[in-house]
């Protein structure tokens, strides 16, 4: 794809002026990094507080008396345990049990909800919305085009946004959000992230985007903020074990197999996937995907093979995210692997530039999550 | 010399000599390693892992397999700048890969050689900084 066809965020003149790397991601220029590096802007989110656009995000809002139906239908994770206010995330899956998209959605109330997904899967995710509503009275409405989208993520995010916003930030819980203002335009403020941190995902209107963004950056300038690109959004997921559509998730694995069967709940339903994915979650899987890390010298990347002994030459699984941790200072990595090699501490070998380096089994999350604990 | 490339201010000493896959030649000290320019475009350099090139008998142009120099989103592929064999190599950059970061032309030096020949295609400080404007 040209850069002249990439979509440009609400904040890429922003992005320009503060000295950002910008590279197509999911169609749009993004930041991979600013002029801090990407080190620099992992340890001030892990330290204390750092600013990243994430309005590449789709955001599709669901209208109508049967959006909960239709949402029981399509998401593995049950609605029932929701109520205004908070937040839920799911995978959307196919009748196989592989996954079309991951997402969280938040309940407006009954009849609306809010979701936001992978940028990479906006229309796919789209067109099986479309194709899953027949005979149910709801509207679905994609607004990732009018809205800015930022997650605010550290230790110190409360302390920056809260002067902010009417609304006492310090009330909001985990995986909650509320409708409130930062300083005069509307603002949806979410208690999540994707980073291992407290911290919280805003979305506001496009016109408000370029404001908002400037603001929080001043706010933050007494904990030394740092606007944050993808590759730090990169090392700071991978530490805290959070999976990634193409990577740990995709249309040939399902979400146990991804170890993230938390999110896959039976339900008083049938919903798309759930028998293979409720059988799945009983009596386990042939392959799972784990966490790895390095003893050998190199850094973990994704695609490499991965191996039970120097002379057994048949793989036993792949790589599916690595890189160098920078709060372990090793490097460190997921793995699909056949189900007879994840236990915690199996010693397994890592093709790295044609050699087999020593590894072995860890348990995940590598960054137990640091923020507020749910109630 | 200094040269703006992008929005960066960068070095290139007039001693040295450059190649096109950004590598440099000091021919007084046989040493070799990345330009200020590469450094730059890989972002903190987290890994360098020299050791097997240790005795490589190399000729210009040759990719130099076996070693890594890694970046956090990028992997180096270094060539080597002339023909010869490797004497000694960085081994400080094993603990401290952000020296070629820091210090590109100074402790982040990769190689020395053994009485090697540079490629007839190197450049000078000035025709390399023309270079990495046109890319």
């Amino acid at each position: 794809m040209q850069d002249s066809e990439l979509r440009k965020t609400p904040l890429y003149e922003e992005h320009k002026k503060l000295g950002a790397k910008l590279v197509p991601f999911s169609g749009y220029s993004m930041p991979m990094k600013y002029e801090h590096g990407i080190l620099k802007e992992h340890q001030q989110v892990r330290n204390s507080v750092g600013l990243f656009d994430i309005s590449h995000m789709g955001e599709i809002e669901i209208r109508g008396d049967d959006t909960e139906k239709f949402l029981q239908l399509i998401m593995t994770n049950d609605l029932n345990l929701l109520y205004d206010g908070k937040a839920q995330y799911a995978c959307i899956c196919y009748q196989n049990g592989t996954v079309v998209d991951d997402c969280f959605y938040y309940r407006i109330n009954k009849q609306l909800y809010k979701i936001i997904v992978n940028a990479s899967n906006r229309k796919k995710d789209l067109n099986w919305f479309d194709k899953h509503k027949e005979g149910l009275s709801i509207n679905i409405l994609d607004k990732s085009n009018n809205r800015g989208r930022f997650a605010l993520q550290g230790p110190n995010a409360e302390h920056t946004l809260n002067p902010l916003t009417p609304y006492d930030l310090s009330k909001l819980e985990r995986f909650h959000f509320i409708e409130t203002k930062i300083k005069k335009m509307s603002a949806f403020i979410a208690r999540t992230g994707y980073t291992g941190e407290d911290g919280f995902e805003i979305s506001v209107k496009t016109e408000d985007a370029k404001n908002v963004w400037n603001l929080i950056l001043q706010a933050g300038q007494e904990y030394s903020i740092l606007p944050i690109g993808l590759g730090a959004r990169d090392t700071l997921r991978l530490e805290a074990s959070y999976s990634l559509y193409g990577h740990e998730l995709s249309d040939k694995i399902t979400p146990i197999e991804a170890g993230i069967g938390f999110c896959v709940k039976e339900k008083n339903i049938d919903y798309i996937g759930n028998s293979v994915l409720l059988d799945q979650k009983r009596n386990g899987t042939s392959r799972k995907i784990v966490g790895v890390e390095l003893i050998d010298r190199g850094i973990i990347r994704e695609k490499c093979a991965v191996y039970n002994k120097d002379d057994d030459p048949k793989e036993i699984g792949i790589i599916t995210s690595g890189t160098f941790s920078p709060t372990f200072k090793k490097s460190i990595g997921l793995a699909m692997l056949r189900r007879k090699f994840t236990g915690i501490g199996t010693e397994i070998l890592i093709e790295i530039h044609n050699k087999k380096r020593k590894g072995k089994v860890v348990k995940t999350p590598f960054y137990p999550y640091k923020g507020r604990k749910k109630k | 010399m200094k040269a703006t490339i992008g929005d960066k201010e960068l070095n290139f000493p007039d001693n040295l000599k450059y190649s096109k896959q950004h590598q440099w030649w000091d021919a007084d000290k046989k040493a070799v390693g990345i330009t200020d320019y590469a450094q730059s475009q890989l972002g903190d350099i987290v890994m360098c892992d020299l050791v097997d090139a240790e005795g490589l008998e190399l000729s210009a142009g040759d990719l130099i397999e076996d070693i890594a120099v890694e970046a956090q989103k990028a992997v180096a592929d270094i060539y080597s700048p002339v023909n010869g064999s490797v004497a000694s190599i960085n081994q400080d950059l094993e603990d401290e890969p952000e020296k070629i970061n820091e210090d590109p032309y100074g402790e982040g030096w990769l190689f020395k050689f053994d009485g090697a020949t540079p490629a007839d295609d190197l450049l000078d400080a000035a025709a390399y900084v023309e270079y990495i404007k046109s890319l």
